[in-house]
């Protein structure tokens, strides 16, 4: 009966992750990486995690396992080759030993120091998570498994230098300009001020804009796997300027879906953000320099 | 065609989405939904990032996005007074992808912010400018810009705004706002046409006419400037009209210049113009060679002078306005040499107007201006000249336009100088330049003006200058193909004038349209009357000329004879009159003067009260002594009078001479005047002049005056001329009246005849028995009344006889009254009773006022009032002697 039970009538038992204080706790919207969002808790890198397992028996019933083991694990995984996964922390804690339960239990966790050197990142090809994995090992019945996703954040110390980003770049006899950035490290709520100075116009200019490229290489070796998106189109000018022109520029990043600038992660992937100035000529060519900039989290969120 | 077809559809197009967009947009408001209204509003807002719409469907379109703009505005309000930060509304519309829709929506955040006072007014109209760079499109971007200026219209930190403040800003910072958004705003307006294209010129005039059209979307930005409360004169100068036209000068268009400059002029307040006229007009010099400066100057001129002439100590008088003015044109003149003469004159012609507003009087500023003038027309024809040796052997003429000019230059200040422009050297040389049409019509408007004036002409320079200025009035054109004085007298005796007066016509008859509707005959009607004003008026000037000194003043008539002797034969009539009656005029002054001389000389030369009998031997003997001249006179010298009488009178006898072969009525009269100005003189050597005076109107009555109506007149002033006179020797005064009364008697009409022998009849009772002087000849007297009455029956019409008859009655009754012996109550008793006769008849052959019974009751009221004259002098008491006469006479 009781054997029939359990493998027709629903789950013997459910096992619940809770973890401290996650009513107050910051949360971030992640990527699952298929178009659907979660709301997940943030930690920062080097806050511990704890919580509470509950392993809850549906009523009458007892359960046999041969332990319980929680891990928190850190993993970046190729989302084009899939089962590519790379386990770069994995930390395990008896939670049990083999034994019955005939009650609903609580086990009390706390991952302290564990070090979560990496920020979590959903890209096109790479994903980076954490997540928290209880298993209740059984002998025959499959195992239950309960995860926990959490999202990682590290923020940095805002930057000593503000050196700006200057630069005049041109094609001979037909355009020159010189353009500015404010800084070359903006964090993700920053704003991006700068100045375009035409300094010789030859050609009819329709337009400008400034576009925030994100530019993700994952995987090691021969597949390595390159890939550009542009983030945002933002006009700056609208129609031609004559020699002399300074043209402002404001963007405010908020809006903007960034992350953090990550430089071989793991070696196994990096992600980095150019700011490309683009002027478009009436037959519509195109003249562009990019630029690179360095995002980071200056505070949580 | 097919563009305006293009236009509407666009414009259609465009309109619909703006209408769809704005609907969603306060559908999303209405759902408090933010993101949804921005995204809206921007959507309906990218409809002006269109480039296909000309200036003016592109004005339709932003007037309607603004309209919708509106709402947004409110919704923000509405958000802000939620308590919602606007920083945070000002923060989100920045994420709009488009520069164009994210500037507008900005701006419309902005203009909330502000208001709000959550923060500084100034930070956020700082950063609204210079964000706004970001369209550097010339249309959309004045567009935006006229935007900006509109919503922060009543937002800048002015002086008693709630924006001002240490924070908020001053109103510098409202100032320095405005004059970066007009800066930019120029800029842009000025790029519309520099755009290159490889476009050919039709491109470029449609563009010009576009930029017209968007002209005022620049200007506006002055016209806030203006209405800044706390901008003070020294604010503007120092701070703001530099930049102002910094920006001006550097901009190098054309069209802005003129624009630019205008509006500043027309802007901002006379205090301000005032107190920077030296900049203005530093930078009116340094704008574009096409700019047209005169119109800028002309501008301020007019302003100044209005503002001077309301206000008059408003101007410092250290400020010399009109040397700052007059250096300004000079350098202009100088920088210019492409300048055309006409375009020099009417830069001239602008300061001398101008001179004349503000500083009337100021004959040194005129004289300056002409002065200018009159060298830059000596230049061109000595240029000319130089040229034509070579090319074509034509006079140096001015064109019509150059023409107009200059006789709007001259004649401007006639209203106000009058006779003071004879002290203007200039005035007469630039005068020359002038056709003689031209200077013609100067001659009249001077005329004009001096007399409007009230002023004297009192010395001989003054004459001979004004004389000369107005020859062309005077005189007709000289022929100028032939140069020498004999070929314009050869010329004019082949073409008798007819040449001349050709050439003329044309100008002519415009002249007289130009003058308006007043010439509804024919041109040669016009031309005529015309011709009679400008006679007559040139007459006038006679009047005008006036001097304490008798022999100074007949100097002035002299002069003026002499002038006026030049003119063809046909304008006497108008000229000579007025001189004629100035001098008779002038000859009771000197006579007053040669007795007083004579007086003094304890000379008594003749008996100058004398009666005419009692001086007959001392005239006799004055005749014999005056055996010379035209008159027989000859020149005594009185001390001190150069010109005596005698000289006067032989100047009139000339001129009257002169005018009888062509205007025997007009002279005659003239003749008659002098007759008795002569007589008045009252001294026997007058008598001889008078006596020849008389015989020369009797003689053009002999042979010039011939038809009945002026003879009458002629006969009448005759009778009247010599019943004046006191002074004829008697046989001389018998001699006259007798040929008058031939005269009468030789009229062609019977009723003339009948009138003017009565009339005549007076001359043969002169004064009374108890005076010096009188002359009593009854018998003659009732010859003449018989005749008359004889006359008056055989005339047909009953009546006109009657009321001959009536009228002798009267002149019976005169002479019955006056005691005249031959006139007794038998002839009066007998003439009323024939009256009565006569009335009578009438009455029988049937009510015989048929035609005209007002006139037969104006005869019968005559009669009547007539007789019963007579009884009341039979009643009469205080005069017993002539009662008793008189009520011998029966009625």
């Amino acid at each position: 009966m009781s054997l029939f039970g359990n493998l027709v009538g629903g789950p013997q038992a459910r096992v619940n992750i809770k973890l401290t204080g996650i009513d107050q706790r910051m949360k971030k919207e992640m990527s699952s990486g298929r178009g659907t969002t979660h709301l997940l808790p943030l930690y920062q890198a080097h806050e511990g995690v704890g919580g509470i397992v509950e392993v809850i028996l549906a009523p009458g019933k007892k359960l046999e396992h041969l332990g319980i083991k929680i891990e928190l694990v850190g993993a970046i995984e190729m989302l084009q080759d899939r089962g590519s996964v790379h386990e770069f922390t994995n930390l395990v804690k008896e939670l049990d030993t083999a034994g019955v339960l005939f009650s609903d239990k609580q086990y009390t966790f706390d991952f302290a120091t564990v070090d979560k050197p990496y920020d979590s990142y959903t890209g096109l090809n790479v994903r980076l998570r954490y997540f928290l994995k209880v298993t209740v090992t059984r002998q025959y019945a499959p195992n239950l498994v309960a995860e926990q996703e959490l999202v990682v954040q590290s923020t940095t110390q805002v930057p000593e230098s503000h050196s700006s980003i200057k630069m005049e770049v041109g094609i001979e006899d037909c355009l020159h300009i010189e353009f500015e950035y404010d800084k070359q490290k903006y964090h993700l709520k920053d704003v991006i001020l700068g100045k375009i100075y035409f300094l010789l116009v030859r050609i009819k200019i329709k337009h400008m804009e400034l576009a925030i490229i994100r530019r993700e290489s994952a995987g090691t070796g021969a597949n390595v796997m390159n890939e550009s998106e542009t983030l945002c189109k933002f006009e700056v000018m609208d129609g031609a300027p004559v020699k002399g022109e300074c043209i402002p520029l404001r963007l405010f990043l908020s809006s903007i879906a960034l992350t953090p600038t990550y430089r071989s992660v793991n070696n196994r992937f990096s992600v980095r953000y150019y700011l490309n100035l683009v002027l478009v000529d009436e037959e519509d060519r195109r003249y562009f320099k990019q630029q690179e900039v360095i995002f980071y989290n200056k505070e949580l969120g | 065609m097919a563009l305006n077809i293009d236009q509407t559809k666009f414009l259609e197009e465009a309109m619909r989405k703006v209408k769809e967009q704005a609907f969603y947009m306060k559908h999303a408001m209405d759902n408090e939904d933010l993101k949804g209204t921005l995204t809206h509003a921007s959507d309906m807002l990218r409809e002006l990032r269109t480039g296909l719409l000309t200036p003016k469907s592109y004005y339709e379109l932003y007037m309607k996005v603004l309209d919708e703009l509106r709402y947004v505005e409110d919704y923000f309000t509405g958000l802000q007074k939620q308590g919602k930060p606007v920083v945070e509304l000002y923060e989100k519309v920045q994420s709009c992808g488009n520069v164009l829709p994210r500037l507008y929506l900005l701006i419309t955040v902005a203009g909330v912010y502000i208001k709000s006072l959550e923060a500084p007014a100034r930070d956020i109209l700082k950063d609204l400018v210079e964000m706004s760079k970001g369209v550097q499109h010339p249309m959309r971007g004045l567009f935006l810009r006229n935007y900006l200026s509109q919503v922060s219209r009543d937002k800048l930190p002015d002086v008693g705004t709630p924006y001002e403040g240490e924070e908020g800003g001053s109103v510098q910072d409202a100032y320095e706002f405005i004059l970066q958004n007009f800066s930019e705003a120029n800029r842009l307006w000025c790029r519309m046409q520099q755009q290159p294209t490889n476009a050919h010129n039709k491109d470029k005039k449609r563009r010009e006419k576009e930029r017209q059209e968007l002209r005022i979307l620049v200007g506006t930005n002055l016209v806030r400037l203006s209405q800044l409360q706390g901008v003070e004169a020294a604010t503007y100068k120092e701070h703001i009209l530099p930049r102002l036209l910094e920006q001006v000068v550097q901009c190098k268009d054309t069209l802005a210049q003129s624009y630019l400059m205008e509006c500043i002029v027309q802007v901002f307040g006379d205090e301000f113009h005032i107190a920077t006229l030296d900049l203005f007009l530093a930078a009116c010099t340094q704008l574009k060679e096409k700019v047209n400066v005169r119109a800028i100057l002309e501008g301020v001129m007019d302003r100044l002078a209005t503002f001077a002439e309301a206000n008059p100590a408003a101007i410092p008088p250290h400020l010399r306005t009109f040397d700052m003015f007059n250096t300004c044109v000079s350098k202009l003149l100088e920088e210019r040499p492409g300048y055309s003469v006409v375009e020099v004159l009417r830069l001239q012609a602008s300061l001398l107007n101008y001179a004349l507003h503000s500083f009337p009087g100021n004959l040194e500023y005129l004289n300056l201006a002409l002065g200018n003038c009159a060298t830059a027309l000596a230049d061109k024809r000595a240029a000319h000249q130089e040229q034509a040796v070579i090319v074509a052997p034509l006079p140096f003429a001015l064109d019509s336009e150059g023409v107009e000019v200059v006789e709007r230059l001259l004649t401007l200040p006639l209203a106000c100088l009058a006779l003071k422009v004879l002290e203007l050297p200039h005035f007469a040389s630039l005068l020359e330049f002038l056709p003689w049409a031209s200077r013609r019509q100067v001659g009249v408007t001077l005329l004009q003006a001096v007399y409007n004036s009230r002023a004297k002409l009192s010395d001989l320079e003054s004459v001979e200058k004004l004389l000369e200025m107005v020859v062309p009035v005077i005189k007709e054109e000289p022929s100028s193909v032939l140069g020498s004085e004999e070929g314009q007298a050869l010329r004019r005796q082949q073409n008798g004038e007819g040449g001349v007066e050709d050439a003329e016509e044309e100008d002519e008859a415009g002249a007289s349209r130009s003058r308006g509707g007043g010439s509804t005959g024919s041109t040669e009607n016009g031309k005529a009357r015309r011709l009679e004003e400008e006679q007559l008026l040139l007459g006038r000037l006679v009047h005008v000329m006036a001097s304490p000194d008798t022999d100074m003043h007949f100097r002035f008539l002299t002069v003026a004879r002499r002038h006026f002797s030049e003119a063809p034969k046909d304008r006497f009539q108008y000229t000579f009159p007025p001189l004629v009656l100035a001098t008779l005029q002038l000859v009771q002054r000197v006579r007053r003067r040669e007795v007083a001389a004579e007086g003094a000389d304890g000379k008594q030369e003749g008996d100058t009260q004398g009666g005419r009998a009692a001086s007959e031997g001392a005239s006799e003997q004055a005749a014999a002594e005056d055996g010379n001249g035209v008159l027989g006179l000859k020149k005594r010298d009185v001390p001190g009078v150069q010109f005596g009488c005698r000289k006067l009178f032989q100047a009139v006898h000339e001129m009257l001479t002169s005018l009888a072969p062509h205007f025997a009525n007009l002279a005659l009269k003239l003749f008659l005047e002098a007759a008795q100005a002569a007589d008045r003189c009252e001294a026997d050597a007058f008598k001889l002049i008078s006596y020849e005076f008389v015989t020369q109107a009797f003689l053009l009555y002999e042979d010039e005056v011939t038809d009945s109506k002026s003879q009458i007149r002629a006969l009448t002033a005759m009778i009247g001329t010599l019943l004046q006179a006191r002074h004829f020797d008697e046989s001389d005064y018998d001699a006259l009246s007798t040929k008058v009364t031939q005269y009468a008697a030789k009229l062609l009409k019977k009723p003339d005849q009948c009138r003017m022998v009565a009339l005549a009849s007076h001359l043969f009772f002169v004064g009374r028995a108890d005076e010096p002087g009188h002359y009593h000849d009854p018998k003659r007297v009732i010859e003449c009344l018989q005749r008359s009455v004889k006359t008056a029956d055989m005339c047909m019409a009953s009546s006109q006889h009657m009321h001959l008859f009536v009228e002798v009655l009267n002149h019976y009754l005169y002479f019955y009254e006056c005691g005249c012996p031959t006139v007794t109550e038998k002839y009066l008793s007998a003439l009323v009773a024939f009256i009565n006769d006569k009335r009578n008849e009438a009455a029988l052959v049937g009510g015989g006022p048929a035609e005209g019974s007002s006139r037969a009751a104006e005869i019968e009221a005559y009669y009547k009032n007539t007789l019963d004259y007579i009884r009341l002098k039979k009643t009469q008491t205080d005069n017993k002697e002539l009662a008793d006469r008189f009520s011998a006479i029966q009625v």
